[in-house]
Order: structure tokens, then sequence, then C-alpha cells
């Protein structure tokens, strides 16, 4: 288990939470790309991206005490609620089937390999990812990026819904294990 | 979804946040009490955190100033809020200041639309008790006069808007006025302080001193208190056309005020605008610049000279 809370996280959430103006752009400054990025390969569109990365530090700089650093490091969360908001947003955008359809047509991992913000880790877990059989890569990149539900995924993949479901748990034991191999410490 | 006691393949899906809604509360449960599934939670959480990041972007540069933006006008940050109850207090301190040097016989001098300086005092501390509620600042009881009354009022409004932070300032408040608004905090204070330095104004012509302005900071704050009361004020008068407004000098900017077609243009200075707004200058008294349309740019001047508290 990570060691939680984030030292660094709790003074954040206090000083948010006391209505610190530098506090916000401090946390701007260092999770902008990961939220930007993640809301850009899920809409795969410039505005609605900024949209959704405005969303997220409002709702963060209005409700700072919804952040539970005893539960999850900022970074995590902060990531959770733009994929949820992606989500929203391709679900509203799309019908279901044009989703499924779509997703199931395309090749996705050229999502991941647009990104630009190129730490070694980033690249180590892009590699990872790239690594993955096929059929485990389409299955977390239409769970991850197009908010589909495992059943949702089963019916993309025209596979039993056991499969879709023991293919996300592997893709991702053999990702986190590729990343250990490599040095990587998840903490 | 158990298998074999434990959450078994569910355990991906709900990492990546792709069970339904049912599953992923059964699995939030289960590992509450599990720690061998909650240990593979975190983990393959963590790894889905990892993809997330991966496909980490710099936005563009200017997304940064218009999110800041957004979130300082949805919740003040305490750097504005002090800001905000120190440009408050300064009105107060020197509309005491004034007060005090009021010998006891101008006490009963007409002040401005206001019977007595007593009277407008008052007005001023009725004005303020709307603020003085949704700050939890209870009344003052046994305040020995009107002035000592008032004062007790105010600087504990300043007080315990300075010390509440953004949260009070989200909060909605009753304007003073003739219209019944509701505006959030911040904006209330913003007109105390419009109507206090107003009110000090009206004193300094009891004593003949000559006017006093407020910093540029001030003005910029009233004007883009009032800008957005205005639309629906020219509405009510059923004079609707689209003004484009140039305030000039200090806390100056350029607007266009009501839909569709500009039919007129009007530039004055700010500080004089905001002196209309307090019904302390007629339209024809401001020295306005008029182009375009003279009637819908009179009717706008008209409209805005009834914006004030009194």
């Amino acid at each position: 288990m990570r060691p939680l809370p984030v030292a660094d996280d709790v003074r954040i959430r206090d000083e948010l939470m006391a209505g610190s103006e530098e506090c916000l752009g401090e946390v701007y400054d260092r999770y902008s790309p990961a939220v930007y990025g993640l809301a850009l390969q899920m809409t795969r569109d410039r505005g609605a991206a900024e949209d959704i990365t405005q969303e997220v530090f409002v709702d963060l700089w209005q409700r700072p005490e919804r952040f539970d650093p005893h539960r999850a490091p900022l970074g995590g969360w902060l990531s959770m609620i733009a994929r949820r908001r992606g989500i929203d947003w391709v679900r509203r955008r799309r019908t279901q089937a044009s989703v499924i359809v779509a997703a199931a047509g395309g090749e996705p991992e050229h999502r991941v390999e647009d990104a630009v913000l190129t730490s070694t880790t980033n690249r180590q877990v892009r590699r990872a990812v790239a690594d993955l059989p096929a059929t485990h890569r389409q299955a977390v990149m239409l769970a991850y990026y197009d908010g589909l539900t495992y059943r949702e995924v089963a019916l993309a993949l025209n596979i039993p819904e056991g499969t879709a479901k023991w293919r996300l748990r592997n893709a991702l034991h053999r990702i986190g294990e590729q990343l250990t191999a490599e040095g990587i410490h998840q903490d | 979804m158990i298998d074999n006691g434990h959450i078994g393949d569910l355990a991906g899906p709900y990492a990546v946040g792709a069970c339904s809604p049912d599953e992923e509360m059964a699995v939030a449960e289960h590992v509450s009490s599990c720690p061998a599934c909650a240990t593979e939670i975190d983990t393959l959480s963590r790894t889905a955190e990892l993809i997330g990041e991966a496909a980490a972007r710099p936005p563009s540069p200017g997304l940064r100033s218009r999110v800041l933006a957004a979130a300082f006008t949805a919740r003040p940050g305490r750097s504005e809020v002090r800001r905000l109850s120190d440009i408050y207090r300064t009105q107060v301190a020197e509309l005491d200041r004034l007060l005090a040097d009021l010998p006891p016989t101008q006490w009963q001098n007409p002040c401005q639309t206001h019977s007595s300086v007593r009277a407008m005092l008052l007005h001023l501390t009725e004005n303020d008790r709307q603020v003085a509620a949704t700050a939890g600042v209870g009344a003052r009881a046994g305040a020995s006069d009107v002035r000592a009354s008032w004062r007790t009022q105010a600087l504990a409004i300043s007080e315990t808007v300075g010390r509440a932070g953004g949260d009070l300032m989200e909060r909605d408040v009753r304007l003073a006025g003739r219209r019944a608004v509701r505006r959030p905090m911040r904006e209330a204070l913003i007109q105390r302080g419009f109507e206090t330095w107003i009110h000090a104004e009206d004193v300094r012509v009891v004593l003949e001193l000559p006017p006093q302005r407020p910093d540029g900071r001030q003005i910029a704050d009233i004007v883009g208190f009032a800008l957005p009361l205005l639309p629906a004020a020219m509405a009510a008068a059923g004079n609707g056309r689209a003004i484009r407004l140039v305030l000039t000098g200090d806390g100056g900017r350029t607007d266009v005020v009501g839909d569709g077609d500009v039919v007129a243009e009007i530039s004055l200075p700010a500080e004089r605008f905001c002196r209309l707004l307090a019904g302390r200058l007629t339209p024809d008294a401001t020295g306005a610049e008029i182009g375009g349309d003279t009637v819908a740019a009179r009717g706008f001047l008209t409209v805005a000279a009834t914006m004030g508290c009194d």
C-alpha cells in the first residue's frame, strides 16, 4: 500500500481551504499537464480538454475539502476527476453505438504515442502499454480513454464479459510488473 | 461478483472505473475489510494513474490565467478578501474621521438626499446590516450614539470578513438599493465600500471640503460590480439597446452594455461614472461625450443614475 497521506498534499489542501491563490497556481503548474493531457487523449478536442481542465481546477478551488489526502494522492485524485469529466463528455458527444464501432475499428495506441511530455517514466509507461498483446491493449484503451464499462468493452471486442474483465486485470498487472522490473517504484 | 470470497477479475475494471455503479459499491465495501484485495486494487489503480500521467501534455500558456481567473471569480482568494476588507476599512476610517470633525450643530444639516447627517448615518447603518447579518455580526446593543453604532458594526464586518476567507464571500446577500437583488458577499462588500465613500463625500460637502477620489482599484471594483447589474435595470426601464461605455482614467475600461447592435458610445471618466451611479452627478453634469443615438445614450445614463443606495 502507498503511504498516505503525502505530506505535501496535506499542506496543499490546508492552504487551498484557507484561500491561498499562490497555492492554486502551484497546483495548476504541477498537475495541469497530466489533467489536460488526459482530457485531450479522451476527447481528442482541444477546446473540450481546456474546458475540462478549467472545471477540474475550479472545482478543487471551490471545494478543496472534497479532496481527502488520506484516501488518494492529489495527482491521482485530479486525474480521476478529469477522467470522469472526460467520460461524461465522450458519452454526451457520441451515441454508445458509434463509440463502440469507432473504438473497435480504430487502433488506439497512437493516442498514447502522441503525448509530448516525455519524462523517462512516461516513456516507459507508454512502452509497457505498447508491449501488451493487442487484445489487452484494446481493452485498456477502450475502458480507460473511451470510458467504456467492461461489459461495453466485451461488446465492442465481441468477447465474453469474463474475458474482458480478465484482460483488464491482466493488462494492468503486466504493465505494473514491467515497470517494476525496469526499476519504477509505483509509489 | 465475488470469486472465492474475493473480487477476482473485477479488480481490473474497478481500477480503471469500468464497473457498473452496483459493482463499484460492492467492490469498495469488500476491499474495506479485505487487505489482500485492497492491496491489489491499490497496485492496479496506481498503474492506471501512470497510464493517465503518460498522456501528460502542457496546455497552452494562456489557459493558466483563464483557469485562475475563473477560480477566483467563483471563490475569492484570501489576498483578494483582505484587499476588499482593507478598502472598506479605509473608507470607514475616513468617514469616521470626518464625522469626528463635524460640529454638533451640523449633525442636523441636510445631507444630500437625507434630511440630516444623522439621518444619513442611520440609513447607512441600516444598509450595512444585511452584510453584517450574513457575516454573523450581531446587532451591537448599547451603542451610545449613532456614530459609534455605525462604526462598531462596520469595523466588525471588516474584521469578520477579513478573517473568514473566501467561503463567506460566496454567500449571497441582498444588496442595498431600490431593486431586490441578491449577489455574493464579495459584491456586497464592494457596495459597502462604495456607499461609505459616497457618504464621506456627502459629509465633505457639509464641511465644505473638496471631494476626494478613491484609488483606482476601488473604482475598478465599483465599475466591475455595477456593470453586470445594468442590463436588467435597462430592460426594466424599457431601454435595452446596447451601449458602448468607454470609462477613462483610473479604474477605466471599455464594455458593451446590453444586447444587440451597439447604437451609441458614451465616454466619461470612471470616477465620474461612479458618482453618477451613486446619484451624486446628474447625467448632464457628468460631462460624458456621446456619439450615435443620443436618446438611447441619455436613457442609459438616466438608468445608471438610479443604481445608488439612497
